[in-house]
């Protein structure tokens, strides 16, 4: 059977890498003794995959795992016995089903909800953000420069990425929806970059915002 | 220095999942909770201080009993020094992130010597005083144990108290002699170390103190008090069966040196090699049962989830049931897809054979360590290991199917000549041309590995001199200038790294000083080819006017007062010095578990004796 679970990344362990938690997945089925299927060939693997990576650093309400199981359980029990096995800061929150022949999760995430906390001091800077923002989402086009990780230049146009962003005055946070999809990803601080460019504000420590994913979207209404 | 870190502001360092905690089964207790707490440090990178097991075994031993924590701290890597300094914040432990000064203790394990710097860093950013002379009732007790405390007198100022030998035992005894003295009122540390000294295995340093004679050479200790006892002896525990081993391991995020579970066959090595200290420092062997090590092994998969076992030792291969034990943890585990790891393979063809039972998935490369080209080199470091076996245990991982192996030498052994380091090549060369006449498809590699040889103390070499840095250098090059075929590849230590291992293995307590003023100047990770930084060390020595050459080069008198003789390992200087003199002929001494009784002294001045598991059907 395929099934899917939902679950946390809590602040507190926002910096496992992507790869790290591919490993304690793995160790976690294994301490649960849940009946994952292994892949073929000299190194099996078992079958599960991450719909989407979060970079280091980013916390979340919304991370989702798909596996294909050998046997057929009920939901509940598979949740009982995976969820005592869990590091802490990582709770599961749901386990459903996946029809047997769709696409993988990974080919299905579309989009992204951020809630990020800016280091604003006053009421003049939440103003000046507000108006940024307005100026920004009237722009046709968007074009950040920078350098990849490997230092290849790269110019990219953040505009069609950029699905929503607010201001909550209320919980003082930024909430933005940006396109993370395998066609087009964009990073939050990209967009957080152009804004502290359109504020003068290029002192903006945007690598250490707090940044949290609230939610994940997918294509085909399937959440 | 009070402030704990903005924990946003590890997104500016390298691998910050080193220091955020939070890993599937540590045990947090709270503070209040507890009555005595020691954060316990590996002076070096989470990754690599992660990887130890003596650390996990004392994790266990106290985090086991109801009244005591422990807690971990680890080396910050520099770009996180960097940051605690400009943020004025301290280091803290990974379960509760409290600074280190709010410990009653401090506990550091000295695995190797090129840590020492890493200590005072730890130290530092950890809030407690560098010296333990200026360190007071408030302050946290420094207790430092491990392979190094054998010789720990160049660091002994930093140390308030240094345990020698098996630690699980000693560490719960200090803990609860202060448990009793706090609940009578504040704990005094005078009194506490007065009280501490008198514990089998426990050395109070600051409690004796080392003459000199008039050219800096050291002469002799003597105690101060009638607590401090000459020797210290160290602890054993005879049956390891009856003491605790964790029933869980902390599973690390992040990549770490060896991310798997570990099982300890048995503790000690009677093969005799004539270089190895830990073959002195941990006798007799210990064997643990079978029985012990199948349930632990099953605890620790059970609960950790790892894919993978690995089966600790000395020197894995000659533990008594070794083929039953594989035999039992392959047939209860292999369908689940756990692999069995094998770090320490002897240099036979049977090891070759287990080595290919438990690797029947991945090949990865197998390594191989002959330590000595020739065969007369061979006898003179007692390795006991013939040409024919080498090429017996070659030729077999090549029927087996491996085409890539790693042979491990040491370069610059006691009378070693040109003529033997060539045979290193001719060895490896030897090796190729078997491969070859085998007509295997796979791309052969030889990978040999050549480290220098550093002379330590409690062995039969520890009089000896280590050779000129320039002198290893000619040598390297000497090898290198041999090597004739594409599929032997040639790798060297850092000729500096190793001399100034040389130095610290025998130094003695004005080393301290050197110490301070290299981590000073910023010298830090020592070991690691990337920061290790001659040059601060080399101004010092010029400092502190020491020429370190003194240390690492001297010959020593046999009648000589060594730094490190009050620190009992059980074995005789006698055995040693005749060691020696065997080691001049190349006369071979048999290991005491199958063959006669060398007398080395351990068994009779301990009332211990060699355990063997038993066979089980």
């Amino acid at each position: 059977m395929r099934i899917f679970m939902k679950f946390h990344k809590n602040p507190e362990v926002r910096w496992i890498s992507h790869l790290d938690l591919i490993k304690v997945w793995e160790r976690a089925v294994r301490r649960a003794r849940l009946p994952v299927a292994l892949s073929q060939g000299f190194n099996p693997r078992p079958k599960m995959s991450l719909a989407t990576a979060l970079a280091v650093g980013v916390s979340s309400d919304a991370e989702y795992i798909e596996m294909e199981l050998t046997e057929e359980l009920p939901l509940k029990d598979i949740l009982q016995r995976i969820s005592s096995q869990m590091p802490s800061g990582l709770p599961i929150i749901e386990v459903g089903t996946l029809p047997e022949k769709s696409l993988a999760l990974m080919s299905l995430v579309f989009a992204s909800l951020y809630r990020i906390t800016l280091p604003l001091h006053d009421t003049n800077e939440t103003e000046e953000l507000q108006s940024a923002l307005t100026a920004l989402l009237a722009e046709k086009q968007l074009v950040l420069n920078y350098h990849n990780r490997e230092g290849k230049s790269i110019s990219q146009d953040l505009r069609p990425g950029i699905l929503e962003a607010s201001w909550n005055a209320e919980q003082a946070v930024l909430l933005l929806k940006v396109e993370t999809s395998s066609r087009l990803f964009i990073r939050p601080q990209h967009f957080l970059t152009i804004l502290a460019q359109k504020m003068g504000r290029s002192d903006w420590p945007v690598e250490e915002v707090g940044l949290h994913r609230l939610e994940l979207f997918m294509k085909n209404k399937m959440k | 220095m009070t402030k704990i870190l903005d924990d946003a502001l590890l997104a500016t360092v390298s691998k910050p999942v080193r220091y955020m905690g939070q890993e599937l089964n540590a045990v947090v207790k709270p503070p209040e909770s507890v009555e005595v707490s020691i954060a316990f440090a590996f002076p070096d990178v989470y990754d690599v201080g992660m990887s130890h097991l003596g650390s996990k075994i004392l994790y266990h031993v106290v985090n086991s009993l109801e009244w005591a924590a422990m807690e971990r701290v680890f080396a910050p890597w520099p770009d996180y020094e960097a940051l605690l300094r400009k943020e004025g914040a301290p280091l803290t432990t990974l379960e509760n992130h409290l600074p280190l000064n709010q410990f009653p203790f401090l506990g550091v394990t000295l695995q190797y010597e090129l840590t020492y710097t890493n200590l005072l860093t730890i130290l530092d950013l950890g809030g407690i005083p560098l010296l333990a002379a200026d360190r007071g009732d408030n302050d946290p007790i420094v207790i430092a144990g491990g392979p190094g405390a054998f010789n720990c007198e160049p660091i002994t100022d930093y140390l308030d108290l240094i345990t020698l030998g098996d630690g699980e035992e000693i560490l719960p005894k200090l803990l609860e002699l202060y448990r009793q003295l706090k609940r009578k009122g504040p704990v005094v540390r005078k009194e506490y170390l007065l009280q501490a000294a008198l514990l089998q295995g426990v050395y109070v340093s600051s409690f004796y103190e080392a003459s000199y004679n008039e050219v800096g050479e050291f002469i002799g200790i003597t105690s101060l008090v009638p607590e401090a006892v000459i020797p210290v002896r160290r602890n054993i525990v005879q049956n390891l069966d009856t003491v605790p081993y964790p029933e869980t391991l902390v599973v690390p995020y992040g990549e770490i040196i060896h991310d798997r579970a570990m099982i300890e066959l048995f503790r000690g090595c009677t093969a005799g090699c004539r270089f190895c200290q830990a073959g002195c420092l941990y006798r007799p062997v210990r064997e643990r049962s079978l029985q012990t090590l199948l349930k632990q092994a099953e605890l620790l998969l059970r609960s950790t989830g790892y894919d993978e076992i690995s089966l600790i030792s000395l020197s894995s291969m000659d533990y008594t049931q070794i083929e039953a034990l594989i035999d039992q943890l392959l047939k209860r585990y292999r369908k689940e897809c756990v692999g069995v790891a094998l770090p320490s393979l002897r240099v036979d063809s049977f090891s070759v054979q287990l080595a290919d039972k438990v690797q029947q998935v991945r090949k990865s490369g197998l390594t191989l360590a002959p330590e000595a080209g020739s065969q007369r080199l061979r006898d003179v470091i007692n390795k006991r290991v013939s040409e024919q076996q080498i090429l017996d245990a070659a030729g077999g991982a090549f029927d087996a199917g491996w085409s890539s192996l790693k042979l491990y030498f040491m370069l610059g052994l006691p009378s070693e000549t040109d003529e033997d380091l060539a045979e290193i090549i001719a060895l490896a060369q030897k090796i190729a041309a078997l491969y070859r006449q085998k007509k295997r498809r796979g791309k052969l590699h030889i990978g040999i590995s050549v480290s220098t040889f550093v002379p330590k103390p409690h062995t039969s070499f520890q009089w000896m001199g280590q050779i000129p840095v320039e002198e290893i250098k000619r040598r390297q090059y000497y090898l290198r200038s041999l090597l004739r075929d594409r599929a032997i590849e040639l790798s060297t230590h850092d000729a500096e790294t190793s001399v100034l291992e040389a130095v610290f293995s025998r130094g003695d307590r004005h080393l301290a000083k050197v110490v301070l003023r290299a981590w000073q100047l910023g010298a830090r990770f020592d070991g690691w080819s990337e920061y290790f930084r001659p040059d601060l060390w080399r101004q010092a020595f010029i400092e502190s006017g020491i020429v370190p050459e003194s240390y690492s080069e001297r010959e020593i008198d046999f009648s000589a007062a060594l730094p490190w003789d009050h620190l009992d390992s059980g074995i005789s200087k006698d055995w040693f010095i005749n060691q020696w003199h065997l080691a001049e002929q190349a006369i071979e001494t048999p290991d005491c578990r199958s063959g006669d009784c060398s007398m080395c002294g351990v068994c009779p001045s301990y009332g211990v004796e060699n355990l063997m598991a038993k066979e089980v059907r």
